[in-house]
């Protein structure tokens, strides 16, 4: 029987696959927040009590998820931000000095595509990364040793994983905003009549910064950073123990971290919109 | 006074009804190597992980010198079958691990202790690669050195010979139990088929019905099965002692 015949002759079938998909999905919100607050409530331990050797993995996700990032992420940053220069020169009719011109580039790179591109690159490289990681421990009962061993493998796998992810996601979307911005000045350059110095460039853009946009920014980083961190260690921890369930794991983080960081920015800027 | 005590101990698999064994008693002391022993699936490596405390017994206790296993964990050193080193960290990382996560000494302190450990099994300096790079018996050679890092009171092994060929397994048996016996370890290991060794309790399990375990007399041969006791149908517990 085709499905949609299907539906049309048992609506409350459907209703009730509705109800259970909705469920389901507040069951996995609920996980996902509770996993975010045992991690917070864990680093409000301190400096003291933390080993040595979690600040090392602290470190070591830092360098794969931010620096190793970096140049792949400088690429995205410059092609964005001349693409974004020259269709907002377009829309605002200068090449140089103009309100709507900063206007524009502040608020789609600062506040919009900015973090939303370094998420994408996060999402990629290292959700999937972490989710392939911890399943892959846990087929080759990697956990049941560290278990054995005394080490809590929630305090080190996942809490320094979090605490690296937010970290790196915050300083790479900094590092993506300035270079797609310094993009969007160079680009600007070669198409424009007069130059504008690099000076009244960035007096253009810092004019139109404001706090919110600060505030905005750290919304946008921090809480996906979260997400995505949270995401991908439920997923890897949550993987049964066969090997087929690695790469399931990888793709269910991505899917899933995807659209979390998707409701997020929509539910940010709507609130932005609201204010 | 015994360091790991089974009182009584029945343990099922999560969503099985049938236990792997029932009624399961055992100590074993400071110094001691004891061997379980059982065919595939007969329950030997449950023992061991109920003993480290990352299974629950249905019914019965079980105790590391006289506490819940997961309340000292570091007084235990465990090695599973696989020997579990973890795969993102170097072979030297994983030696220290436990060293540094429970109780981050310096860095001089933990090189010493290393050192200590890595004679102890007469390794020489690690090679600076992951397990993955590194062969199987030295994998595993790592995994028994990380076991015993912390000095631990009681040591879990899970088939700790399985990439030993015939004579460096018998070698590192008796390694072993010199280790227990000048340490003041109790070891206590699973094993599918017993080396021939002096001084050596061996503990076969097999089946869903194990009465209380037996000290055989110096000097009895191994394999007696033990005798029916009441209440008992199937006496599956098989104790000898080589003398």
């Amino acid at each position: 029987m085709p499905f949609r015949q299907h539906l049309l002759d048992s609506p409350s079938m459907f209703i009730a696959a509705t109800g259970r998909a909705t469920i389901s999905a507040g069951s996995y919100v609920l996980a996902i927040a509770t996993l975010i607050g045992y991690a917070l409530g864990r680093l409000r331990r301190g400096r003291r009590v933390v080993p040595r050797v979690a600040r090392e993995v602290v470190k070591r996700q830092i360098l794969f998820t931010g620096v190793e990032a970096l140049p792949f992420a400088s690429l995205i940053a410059l092609l964005t931000g001349a693409v974004v220069a020259l269709q907002a020169s377009l829309l605002s009719g200068t090449t140089g000095n103009g309100d709507l011109l900063g206007r524009l580039l502040v608020t789609v790179l600062v506040q919009g595509l900015g973090p939303l591109i370094v998420g994408f690159i996060v999402i990629g490289r290292s959700g999937a990364a972490i989710a392939a990681e911890l399943a892959s421990m846990r087929v080759h009962r990697e956990l049941d040793s560290l278990e054995a061993m005394g080490v809590d493998p929630f305090d080190y796998l996942v809490v320094p994983r979090m605490a690296g992810v937010v970290m790196a996601l915050v300083g790479l979307s900094t590092a993506f905003i300035a270079m797609s911005l310094l993009a969007g000045w160079i680009i600007l350059q070669a198409v424009a009549s007069v130059p504008q110095p690099l000076g009244e460039y960035v007096a253009m853009i810092t004019v139109h910064l404001s706090a919110i946009d600060v505030v905005v920014l750290l919304a946008k980083t921090v809480v996906p950073g979260l997400l995505i961190a949270a995401i991908a260690c439920h997923e890897g921890l949550a993987a049964a123990s066969s090997a087929t369930d690695v790469p399931r794991a990888a793709t269910r983080s991505v899917v899933r971290s995807l659209s979390a960081v998707f409701v997020w920015h929509a539910i940010v800027t709507i609130l932005v919109f609201l204010r | 006074m015994s360091v790991l005590a089974f009182q009584s101990v029945s343990w099922a698999p999560p969503g099985r009804e049938l236990p792997v064994f029932t009624g399961l008693d055992l100590e074993v002391a400071a110094g001691e190597l004891v061997i379980v022993t059982s065919g595939l699936g007969g329950g030997k490596s449950s023992a061991l992980r109920l003993a480290v405390g990352l299974e629950q017994p249905n019914s019965g206790l079980v105790t590391v010198c006289g506490s819940p296993p997961a309340s000292v964990r570091d007084r235990i050193g465990y090695v599973g079958s696989e020997g579990a080193l973890l795969s993102n960290l170097s072979l030297y990382d994983n030696l220290v691990l436990p060293l540094r996560w429970l109780r981050d000494p310096p860095a001089v302190e933990v090189a010493r202790k290393a050192r200590e450990v890595l004679d102890a099994f007469a390794l020489d300096e690690l090679p600076a690669v992951a397990p993955a790079y590194a062969p199987t018996n030295l994998r595993r050679l790592v995994a028994l050195a990380r076991a015993m890092i912390l000095d631990p009171a009681l040591l879990l092994l899970d088939d700790p010979t399985a990439e030993f060929d015939r004579d460096s397994a018998d070698e590192l048996w008796r390694h072993l139990a010199g280790l227990a016996r000048h340490r003041g370890i109790a070891v206590l290991a699973a094993a599918t088929d017993a080396p021939d060794l002096a001084h050596l309790r061996v503990v076969a399990l097999s089946g869903t019905s194990v009465p209380a375990t037996r000290r055989f007399a110096p000097g009895q041969r191994h394999s007696e099965r033990l005798p029916v006791q009441s209440g008992t149908p199937h006496p599956d517990l098989i104790a000898r002692t080589y003398p």
